[in-house]
């Protein structure tokens, strides 16, 4: 694909990433030094724990994200709507895949290899400025939104030791947002009303548990 | 020696920049204000606007925040770190902790506009893949954090209890959490 014509993804990814300090034309230039690849519905891009070997820029389509939760089973962490940057986290420091990325609808996007990223990360030139800055905004968002949903999440806490709310309903919900909060250190863009929408079923295990409890305390 | 000669000849004994011509190193500090601060002088104030960053190049600076309950200290920023690096990239945003000279400290006031000028100097690319660097180890670290504190919530803590045992264990979440923050 020609830079001119990824130039309406590039402005959009620097707006999506708040980068203030690049020009779309030179990002762009970055952009186009990847392969255009198109991915069907259901197609994996990338799966947990396997080893990184390069990284996705999505132009059109949905990205579902899953992660295996403590228990094993894999639960939905997040729909990444393009443009979006994906598995970028295990090229800078060597890392597997924290996470499966399955496409959620037909998408296009651009894959960039480990050896085109590295190339990129050192280059001293336009692109290679934009794409290390689109980079640095990348982390610097995604830890200062995973700080934010942390002190929400100790507020929370503090405020559940003080109420009346049964342990074992809290502790389950907090496991659900200590999940999240993960996911949103991986760099998957989870929003913050859904970590706070995460809300506790309670199963048959748990309801006997519950009650089991409540007859001890009755004792 | 002056002013400019000093801190080009500081900047090169850096880890950051070993490798950077001192051409280059020059050039960068020519493009940026040179600043020194006194012992106690404050250099970015909490909750300030950020727009902008520092790289200090000797003495030793205090990273502190206000809390309800006064001033607490966080650590110490020494020589060849930069800091304040989010008012580079992001826009609208503030200082989250105050930041002071501790000892007498020479600092390079580096601009947005400096990164989006500069792509043709080494020291700016050293400067760019440092940052990338240190997001890459924070992130790492904050979530291994998270992930230890979550896996130990795992499946064997649903069982059945002691109520003493659940506070304590509902107190270590907690405590754990805000450990993160540099809190007991």
């Amino acid at each position: 694909m020609k830079p001119e014509d990824l130039r309406p993804v590039a402005r959009q990814l620097l707006r999506t990433y708040q980068v203030r300090s690049t020009r779309s034309r030179n990002l762009a230039l970055a952009l186009a030094k990847g392969d255009i690849t198109t991915w069907n519905q259901g197609d994996v891009l990338c799966n947990e724990g396997e080893p990184s070997n390069s990284m996705f820029v999505t132009i059109e389509g949905e990205v579902q994200v899953l992660k295996r939760d403590a228990f094993g089973v894999p639960k939905e962490l997040a729909i990444i709507p393009a443009p979006s940057m994906i598995g970028q986290m295990g090229l800078v420091d060597g890392s597997s895949r924290s996470a499966t990325c399955v496409a959620h609808s037909t998408i296009k996007g651009i894959t960039i290899s480990k050896i085109v990223f590295n190339a990129l990360l050192q280059e001293q030139s336009p692109e290679g400025s934009a794409f290390r800055h689109l980079l640095i905004s990348t982390m610097m968002g995604q830890l200062s939104s995973a700080n934010v949903k942390i002190s929400g999440l100790v507020d929370d806490m503090v405020e559940e030791q003080t109420a009346d709310i049964p342990r074992e309903n809290t502790a389950e919900a907090n496991k659900e947002k200590l999940m999240k909060i993960a996911g949103v250190l991986d760099g998957w863009d989870v929003k913050a009303e859904e970590i706070d929408n995460v809300k506790f079923v309670e199963d048959e295990d748990m309801r006997r548990t519950r009650e089991a409890r409540q007859k001890t305390r009755r004792w | 020696m002056n002013n400019e000669q000093f801190v080009v000849q500081q900047l090169q004994d850096l880890h950051l920049f070993r490798n950077i011509p001192r051409t280059d190193l020059a050039r960068l500090t020519r493009m940026c204000s040179i600043m020194t601060f006194l012992p106690r002088q404050v250099i970015f104030a909490q909750n300030a606007p950020a727009d902008n960053a520092m790289i200090l190049v000797s003495g030793k600076l205090e990273v502190c925040i206000h809390t309800g309950s006064g001033e607490r200290h966080l650590g110490y920023i020494l020589p060849g770190e930069i800091f304040g690096e989010q008012g580079l990239f992001h826009s609208g945003g503030t200082r989250s902790a105050m930041v002071r000279a501790h000892q007498e400290s020479t600092c390079l006031l580096v601009t947005p506009e400096l990164m989006r000028e500069t792509w043709n100097n080494q020291a700016i690319v050293a400067l760019e893949q440092f940052l990338i660097a240190t997001m890459a180890r924070r992130i790492r670290s904050t979530n291994l954090e998270i992930q230890k504190i979550w896996k130990s919530e795992g499946p064997d803590s649903n069982d059945i209890e002691s109520d003493d045992t659940a506070e304590e264990s509902s107190g270590g979440l907690l405590g754990r959490l805000k450990s993160l923050f540099g809190g007991k």
